[in-house]
């Protein structure tokens, strides 16, 4: 989307700073490029792929955590690889968002029962959204970002209500 | 296939109590824990020609770690398994000496039995925190229905 065909040329444009930060922000969410089982095939090399090709609506993968705004946690995360992830989940810039991608990630997965799992990554680090599925398919994938766009997009308006209603 | 009896037999007559048989996995040979690192250089160096450790493993039959040197004849396409026990909380020799492949697995195997490594270059953990209980023995519990999901 882009504002000048959206309102024509020579337009201006009155906009709250922080909306605008946050339009920007929910259309450049970049991912690490962090995947630690089958599940980052489908959610981050298929999905950085031309057949879904998720370039289009701004998400693509860095390779390092300082320039990155979403971490995908594509895997069974284990007490060791824990420390990792907590590790390169304080490397990312504020704001983040984090996307527990697939069973393990969620829950712990078929690998619950191992005493060395982690039942799921929000014991380790604030989730956002929860994908489903053994792994999950690209396109559920895509609509959990969508699902993040509207959930950065809903943030901005409740920090505004938040305001108005402070006043 | 399978490496001649008697040939294993001569190749390891200098390690005593060596027992040679031929069961569904194929010839077993078990020696004393002790004797491995010695046993494995005689049958690399024989003319069974035993140039690679495929695999190290580790079982828990219950009463003891059971320790599987899986030996693989490439010019001769023959597999041999040379199998020794240890306690637990016993100590396992290192035979990276003999076989340098030896040296990931063997600390894969004493972290997950509960063994103490001794000369290896870097016995530390391979896959596992500090403080992990030994979790392929039996006495460790895996995680029961409740637990999962009051998680």
């Amino acid at each position: 989307m882009a504002l000048d065909k959206l309102m024509g040329e020579h337009s201006v444009a009155f906009v709250k700073s922080e909306q605008l930060f946050d339009w920007a922000r929910r259309n450049s969410l970049w991912y690490l490029a962090f995947g630690i089982a089958c599940c980052a095939i489908e959610g981050l090399m298929h999905a950085s792929g031309p057949r879904f090709d998720f370039d289009r609506m701004g998400v693509f993968f860095r390779a390092s955590p300082r320039q990155a705004d979403v971490m995908i946690v594509a895997g069974t995360v284990n007490r060791k690889m824990a420390e990792t992830v907590k590790l390169l989940y304080d490397q990312m810039p504020e704001p983040k968002w984090v996307v527990a991608m697939g069973a393990c990630a969620s829950t712990g997965g078929p690998f619950r029962e191992y005493p060395n799992v982690v039942l799921g990554v929000d014991k380790i680090v604030p989730v956002d959204v929860y994908i489903p599925g053994c792994p999950p398919r690209p396109e559920s994938v895509q609509y959990g970002f969508i699902q993040l766009q509207e959930k950065i997009k809903r943030q901005s308006e409740e920090r505004s209500a938040a305001r108005r209603n402070r006043r | 296939m399978l490496p001649d009896e008697t040939v294993v037999r001569t190749t390891l007559s200098g390690v005593t109590q060596a027992e040679v048989s031929t069961s569904t996995l194929g010839v077993v040979v078990r020696i004393p824990a002790d004797d491995a690192s010695s046993a494995l250089a005689a049958l690399k160096a024989s003319s069974l020609d035993f140039i690679m450790l495929v695999d190290l493993l580790g079982t828990d039959t219950g009463e003891e770690v059971e320790i599987t040197y899986h030996l693989r004849s490439l010019t001769r396409d023959e597999d041999l398994y040379v199998k020794c026990v240890l306690p637990y909380e016993g100590v396992l020799h290192s035979v990276w000496n003999v076989y340098a492949s030896a040296l990931l697995p063997e600390r894969e195997t004493a972290e997950l039995f509960g063994l103490t490594l001794a000369g290896h270059p870097n016995p530390a953990r391979l896959l596992t925190v500090d403080d992990t209980e030994p979790l392929l023995r039996r006495s460790v519990a895996i995680r029961t229905l409740e637990e999962v999901r009051d998680r």
